[in-house]
């Protein structure tokens, strides 16, 4: 029960830790779950930690966190994801309260409206490089091609969850069709 | 009530979208066409911000999308409702856990679900260009051709792509470089 407590406090430090140090999530948390939970505390070995990143993006949400929860739950079951988690969010959340607090007010200073300027062009550049990455690996023939074009296109009319909804539906029913399942 | 609300529609964010944060950046301007909790141009100035500061991206989008709704509590609803889905589905899967991506009927639903959250991503960084690269209500107003681009943010992505490609730069430095470059350009 003491051991079990003791986990979870760590377990939410070491998440808290992580999610201070990293800017961005995504695979940028990488090297930090390498360093901190495989190399230094053991927690997860190598392996596991990637097979932890391939089933996060299986799963719908942020690939951080499915690997943070998958991490927390694989030490301390289902109360272990939720520390572990919550270690991980709480600064995003602590850092977006003190920006909107202090710093959201002066948005509309020209200094910081050019800074967003030159911002939203990196953003740019790294939104194509996590899509080139994406594209690399789901889209690869005719139909997978189709289904993007599709998406994109019914992207403007419709609402996202549909789209994911009815695409998850039509990739089913393809392979059905084709005995592959 | 708005709480509720709030919960509710990042839970479902969090349950639909596939690729991470820039995939959940459709579902925030579906809200903001529905509830109005924050305008197009606040997303965007949300996401810039979003990459300077501690914390996964979406974490972040949601807090700050939450915080525009409801306030202080708001912004932390919003994130909790984005993370809960996968804390209850990855507890449920852990069981099972390396038959789940083996199995052919769910490799068959993300056959088919993969291009559609690639498409997700290209309408996110569509949208943003529009913003970021381009000044359409300028236009509008004006009629003047030269109007329609924002001229330094197109120079400013033109610097990092070759910056980028002779160097390849931590995503952290580009922000800082580009902000940086935003600043200057205009003085």
């Amino acid at each position: 029960m003491k051991n079990k407590l003791k986990d979870l406090i760590e377990l939410f430090y070491v998440f808290l830790l992580i999610g201070t140090l990293n800017f961005g999530g995504g695979y940028s948390v990488l090297p930090f779950f390498q360093k901190e939970i495989v190399q230094k505390r053991k927690w997860v070995s190598e392996d596991e930690l990637l097979n932890y990143y391939v089933l996060g993006q299986c799963l719908p949400g942020l690939i951080a966190i499915n690997a943070s929860t998958f991490i927390g739950h694989k030490k301390q079951r289902t109360l272990g994801a939720i520390f572990a988690t919550a270690g991980m969010v709480t600064p995003a959340i602590i850092s977006v309260l003190i920006v909107t607090i202090f710093i959201y007010n002066f948005i509309h200073l020209t200094i910081v409206q050019n800074a967003i300027l030159g911002i939203n062009a990196a953003v740019i550049l790294l939104i194509f490089d996590a899509l080139f990455h994406f594209l690399k690996k789901s889209v690869r023939d005719k139909s997978t091609l189709f289904i993007f074009l599709l998406a994109f296109l019914l992207s403007f009319k419709i609402s996202p969850a549909f789209i994911i909804f009815g695409a998850g539906l039509f990739g089913f029913s393809i392979k059905k069709i084709r005995g592959e399942i | 009530m708005i709480y509720f609300i709030l919960f509710y529609q990042f839970f479902k964010i969090g349950l639909f979208s596939f690729g991470g944060a820039y995939a959940t950046i459709p579902f925030l301007y579906d809200l903001s066409n529905r509830f109005g909790w924050f305008s197009h141009e606040d997303i965007v100035n949300m996401l810039a911000i979003s990459q300077s500061i501690p914390g996964p991206i979406g974490i972040n989008l949601a807090s700050f999308s939450g915080f525009q709704a409801a306030g202080l509590i708001g912004g932390i609803i919003a994130p909790i409702g984005l993370i809960t889905p996968a804390i209850i589905m990855i507890s449920f899967i852990s069981k099972f856990l390396n038959k789940f991506c083996d199995n052919p009927t769910v490799n068959a639903i993300l056959w088919g679900l993969r291009p559609a959250a690639c498409a997700m991503i290209a309408y996110a960084m569509f949208i943003i260009m529009k913003v970021a690269l381009f000044n359409l209500p300028k236009f509008h107003l004006t009629g003047q051709i030269q109007d329609i681009f924002k001229v330094p943010a197109i120079v400013i992505l033109i610097i990092l792509v070759i910056v980028d490609k002779k160097c390849p730069l931590h995503p952290a430095w580009k922000i800082i470089l580009a902000g940086t470059l935003g600043i200057l350009i205009q003085l």
